[in-house]
C-alpha cells in the first residue's frame, strides 16, 4: 500500500496533506501552441514549484526545444545557461536577450518534432524555486533531453531566469517552433 | 484540488550483496516513477543498468554528459539491451554512490518511455553526470530490473515512488 512522503496536516483541517502536491496536468491531444498555468498566486501553500514534462512537436524537423515563459512577459529579458551533452561532447551554452528562457544550447533540443518516428517524445523536469516571492529574480533549474533520435540525443542541464523581481503568476511552456503534439504532457507540482 | 503525491510504492534494502534487484507487478496508476538508489559495489567500479518489463531486445537508448574530476565526456548507447546510467564512466564504486531516475509516463501506451537520470560518484574511473534514456515500447512498464556492472553489496537500497500526474 503506497504511503505518501509528506506527512504534515493541513491546520484546521483535520485531513492528512502531503509536501508535494499535483496541482494541475495539461493533456494534449490535438495541436496546441502553447501551455499556460495561470492563477499561480493562489497557490500560497506552496514554496517551490515543479513541472514535469514529456513533449512531441509538429514542427516540419526532427527536433525542437522547450521554452518557458513567466507571467507572460515576451520581451527580451531572459537569459539562460546550459550543460549539454550529444553522445561525443559536452559543450556550454549561455542565451541573452530572449523572449523566453532557452532550455538548451544553440545546437541543442531537448524535444522531438513531427519528422521523427512516431512515438518519440523529449521530457524534462523543472524546478522553480522560492516561486512567490517578490524580492528576488527566480532562477530555474532544469534536466531534460531526448535520446535514440534520428538526428539528435541530447541531454542537458539548464538554468535560467527573467529579470523581473515579481512573483511568478504564470508560467508558459511552449516549444520554440513548433505546436504541443497528441500525447504531450505537462504536470505542476507545488511543494509546501 | 490539489492531490497529495510522491508515494513509495517498493523498496528493497539488501541484507546479503546481490547481483540485482527487481521491482514487478507496479501499478498503473502514477503518471510518473522516481527510483532512488543508494548502492555500492563489492568490488571495482561500475554502473546502474536499468531493464524494463524484462525485455532483452536492443530498444533501449541513452545519452550521458559525465565529470570525473579530470575530464567531462559525453556517450551514448543506441540501441542497446539496457539504459546505462553514466554511459562512459559509470556512477559506481566501492563507496555508497547515489542515483536517481525519473521514469516519464511510464503506464502510458501512446509513446515511448523517457527516463531521466543522475548518477552520482566520487570514485576513481567513475563520474558524476545526467543522462536521457528512451526505451523503445509503449507497454506499460510494471517490472523493472536493476542490475550493476558488478555485484551489489550488502546495504544497498533501493525505493520506487509513484508520482500522480
Amino acid at each position: 500500500m503506497p504511503f505518501g512522503l509528506g506527512f504534515f496536516a493541513t491546520a484546521g483541517a483535520g485531513a492528512a496533506s502531503g509536501d508535494f502536491e499535483l496541482i494541475e496536468t495539461a493533456l494534449i491531444s490535438t495541436d496546441t501552441a502553447s501551455v499556460t498555468f495561470s492563477n499561480i498566486n493562489t497557490y500560497t501553500n506552496y514554496k517551490h514549484l515543479q513541472i514535469r514534462l514529456t513533449g512531441r512537436t509538429n514542427r516540419a524537423d526532427f527536433q525542437d526545444r522547450i521554452a518557458i515563459r513567466f507571467n507572460g512577459i515576451t520581451t527580451t529579458t531572459y537569459t539562460s545557461h546550459v550543460l549539454q551533452g550529444n553522445g561525443t561532447n559536452v559543450s556550454s551554452g549561455v542565451q541573452t536577450g530572449f523572449q523566453f528562457i532557452y532550455t538548451t544550447g544553440s545546437n541543442g533540443f531537448n524535444l522531438f518534432a513531427a519528422s521523427e518516428s512516431a512515438n518519440r517524445f523529449g521530457a524534462g523536469i523543472i524546478d522553480i524555486l522560492d516561486f512567490s516571492n517578490a524580492n528576488k529574480t527566480k532562477t530555474i533549474r532544469m534536466l531534460s533531453g531526448a535520446a535514440g533520435g534520428t538526428q539528435i540525443s541530447q541531454v542537458m542541464l539548464s538554468s535560467g531566469f527573467e529579470t523581473t523581481a515579481a512573483a511568478i503568476t504564470s508560467i508558459t511552456l511552449l516549444p520554440q517552433f513548433g505546436s504541443w503534439v497528441n500525447g504531450s504532457r505537462m504536470s505542476l507540482y507545488g511543494v509546501r | 484540488m490539489p492531490t497529495a503525491t510522491y508515494d513509495l510504492i517498493a523498496s528493497n534494502v539488501l541484507s546479503t550483496s546481490a547481483a540485482s534487484v527487481t521491482f514487478s507487478a507496479l501499478p498503473s496508476t502514477y503518471r510518473d516513477l522516481v527510483i532512488v538508489i543508494t548502492a555500492s559495489l563489492t568490488a571495482g567500479t561500475g554502473q546502474n543498468q536499468i531493464r524494463l518489463n524484462s525485455d532483452t531486445a536492443g530498444n533501449y537508448s541513452s545519452v550521458s554528459m559525465e565529470a570525473t574530476g579530470t575530464a567531462q565526456q559525453s556517450g551514448a548507447g543506441n540501441p542497446n539491451t539496457w539504459w546505462y546510467v553514466n554511459f562512459n564512466n559509470g556512477d559506481m564504486d566501492a563507496e555508497p554512490t547515489t542515483t536517481i531516475i525519473h521514469i516519464m509516463d511510464y503506464a502510458q501506451t501512446n509513446k515511448h518511455k523517457v527516463g531521466l537520470s543522475r548518477g552520482n560518484s566520487v570514485g576513481s574511473g567513475t563520474s558524476v553526470g545526467a543522462n536521457v534514456h528512451r526505451w523503445a515500447s509503449t507497454s506499460a512498464v510494471d517490472t523493472i530490473l536493476i542490475q550493476a556492472s558488478g555485484t551489489y553489496a550488502a546495504n544497498s537500497s533501493f525505493y520506487v515512488y509513484g508520482i500522480a500526474g
